[in-house]
């Protein structure tokens, strides 16, 4: 069974009949989704002594996000985010003997992981800041001798916005900088992005939601899935 | 090569384990009790990478089902004496890649006996499982006992073959006063493989002597002090025993009547070949709560561990599990169980290992009796290759699981 398929399955045991009692913002949750991650980036590296060049193009995937947040001292919270996709790469390997194509899957895993504050702008509104550690892991594996495998560390601010559109719909949006959210694969090099995201939750049952984010930038990805409250109403 | 190795096999275990449980049962009839909790599974599975595989084209892909029944037998005499044997045995097959077929046999025992200032208990486990489900570990939602919480694994589960598992572990309590007491505690391991690539994996045995003092701080506070000595013997004519020494100091503190909390923190000296040693800082943190509908158990520990590597590793482990009944037929599951671990002896089969699995899963109480369960778990294992071996780098690999069991437990209260 595909991964997409298992999540599907996973999902469809969430659709179950909805009594929910009016909720507040919560920031105590477990997370796990479904997630379409774009990477959309090329590099080219050439071996002079054997007379090749190692071209790939690395495009989309999909693969499973995993969050979580546990609220804490008065309006602090500390969260973690695991993103890890499995991306297709096309290959194209040119050498004395002619070009030779290949296409194979690399592993993209993001992690993120920091404390924020939330300020409540009214019961149902708060906005909110946070830093980060973010690591950016890209594992490709030898493709033709080559090693195009990168990685690297860095910190993260995100400040963003929720509010309880009603009892059981929740809307969010937010502006997240990183310093490792852009890659040039061919020198192995990471830069710094500003990603925009935004994010719904619908709680089905007390306690339990379905939720989906779309977060733009250099590595844009989308995500849907369930969210589990950790706190007891 | 080391000392002579604790030559204990299975029938003087149990002729052991039955001696003792005999001796202890007492020899009138009133206010015994005996209960029979039988749980019969049957499922279907699918993993998209069930060896954990780094390679593609090398991954397999199985789906089959799963069958499993499990009984508990507890027996308890006025809360002096009680008794716990709790068979299972679990069969999975896959019709398409029948090679990977298992059945694994879980044996669990446990015998306590309590008397006026003392406690004296007795646990015997034996497991023979295939090498593919022994030497991965599982997120497990229902463990109430963390000691039961395995650390031998090593990730080798693309090798064919079985593993047989001993354990037994003895342990006397004492009160010394009001405030006070000690204990002793004795964790027997013994763990061999079959049918396997010689070399791959190595035959051990692990035991470890814990003597603890626990005093009374205040009404909800005890002081822990714990010292530890451990010895591990591979079965092997090169590899060395290790022999190790340590001390831990805690506490554990009600935070709340439902909130508990237990740190200890401390160091332990391990022996290496040819005069070598190494010192590592060690330690726990555990915090379990128990609300209405809300049952967490999470663990951060640092320990010294020993497997079928061939010697012993220095073992980073987060375990949590949480679960939360969402209404009066539903409830939910979270699990992580995730370490990080380094080799110290000099020679190893296997390498450094990075290691995650998270696990969610939600139970339909259909009736009182009849359960269905769907989980999925995710796993990570990243291995860097063993020490010496050069041209390799490190291997990263994930696996989805997703599976659903049908569960008839008659006899079964459910917990949440």
């Amino acid at each position: 069974m595909s991964r997409s398929a298992s999540l599907f399955a996973a999902l469809l045991l969430m659709v179950v009949s909805s009594s929910a009692l009016a909720q507040d913002i919560r920031y105590s949750w477990f997370e796990i989704s479904y997630v379409v991650q774009d990477v959309d980036k090329d590099a080219s590296r050439t071996d002079v002594l054997i007379g090749q060049t190692a071209d790939i193009s690395a495009q989309d995937g999909d693969g499973v996000k995993f969050r979580g947040s546990l609220g804490t001292w008065q309006n602090f919270f500390a969260f973690v985010d695991f993103n890890s996709s499995d991306i297709d790469v096309d290959a194209l390997v040119t050498n004395s003997q002619g070009q030779f194509s290949a296409g194979d899957e690399f592993d993209f895993t993001a992690i993120r992981g920091g404390v924020g504050y939330r300020w409540p702008l009214s019961p149902k509104t708060d906005v909110y800041g946070a830093l980060s550690f973010d690591s950016t892991d890209l594992d490709f594996g030898i493709i033709a001798n080559e090693n195009f495998d990168t990685d690297d560390n860095g910190i993260g601010a995100v400040a963003g916005f929720r509010t309880m559109f009603s009892d059981k719909v929740e809307l969010r949006a937010n502006v997240r900088y990183t310093s490792v959210g852009d890659v040039d694969l061919t020198t192995g090099e990471f830069d710094s992005d500003t990603l925009i995201g935004i994010g719904f939750g619908y709680e089905l049952i007390r306690g339990l939601s379905i939720t989906g984010d779309f977060e733009s930038g250099e590595f844009s990805s989308f995500n849907i899935g369930f969210r589990l409250d950790l706190d007891e109403d | 090569m080391g000392s002579p190795r604790m030559a204990m096999n299975g029938k003087s275990l149990l002729v052991l384990c039955g001696v003792l449980a005999i001796g202890m049962l007492p020899k009138s009839a009133e206010a015994q009790e005996w209960r029979f909790e039988p749980i019969l599974k049957a499922g279907l599975v699918s993993d998209d990478n069930a060896n954990l595989s780094a390679r593609l084209d090398e991954e397999v892909d199985l789906n089959g089902y799963l069958l499993e029944a499990r009984a508990d037998i507890k027996y308890s005499l006025s809360n002096i004496t009680s008794f716990l044997l709790q068979p299972r045995v679990s069969i999975k097959e896959y019709p398409d890649d029948s090679e990977f077929d298992s059945d694994d046999f879980y044996l669990r025992s446990t015998l306590i006996h309590r008397a006026q200032s003392s406690t004296i208990g007795f646990r015997v486990n034996f497991d023979q499982q295939s090498v593919r489900t022994a030497e991965r570990t599982e997120s497990d939602l229902e463990i109430e006992d963390p000691d039961e919480i395995p650390d031998d694994d090593t990730g080798r589960v693309g090798l064919d073959g079985d593993r047989s598992r001993w354990r037994v572990s003895p342990y006397w309590n004492y009160q010394l006063s009001n405030v006070s007491s000690v204990e002793a505690t004795v964790d027997y391991f013994n763990t061999s493989y079959d049918d396997i690539i010689p070399g791959t994996l190595i035959d051990y045995t692990d035991t470890r002597l814990n003597l603890n003092y626990r005093r009374s701080i205040s009404s909800t506070t005890n002081g822990i002090i714990t010292v530890t000595g451990r010895r591990y013997d591979p079965d092997d004519v090169i590899l060395e025993e290790n022999n190790g020494y340590g001390v831990l100091g805690g506490f554990e503190r009600a935070l709340s009547p439902k909130t508990r909390l237990v740190a200890m923190v401390g160091v332990e000296n391990t022996d290496q070949a040819m005069g070598q040693s190494d010192t590592d800082l060690i330690g726990n943190v555990t915090l379990t709560r128990e609300l209405e509908t809300i049952r967490l158990f999470a663990r951060y520990q640092r320990a010294i561990t020993g497997n079928g590597s061939g010697t012993v590793e220095l073992r980073d482990t987060l375990n949590m599990n949480f679960n939360r009944r969402l209404n009066e037929r539903i409830s939910a599951g979270l699990g992580v169980r995730a370490y990080q671990a380094e080799q110290i002896g000099e020679f190893s089969t296997i390498g450094d290992r990075d290691y995650v699995q998270l696990q969610t899963q939600f139970t339909w109480y259909v009736t009182k009796a009849f359960v269905i369960e769907a989980d999925y778990r995710y796993t990570v294992l990243d291995r860097s290759p063993a020490a010496g071996v050069v041209g390799v780098n490190e291997q990263r690999s994930n696996s989805n699981e997703i599976s659903l069991w049908f569960v008839y437990q008659p006899k079964t209260a459910p917990r949440l």
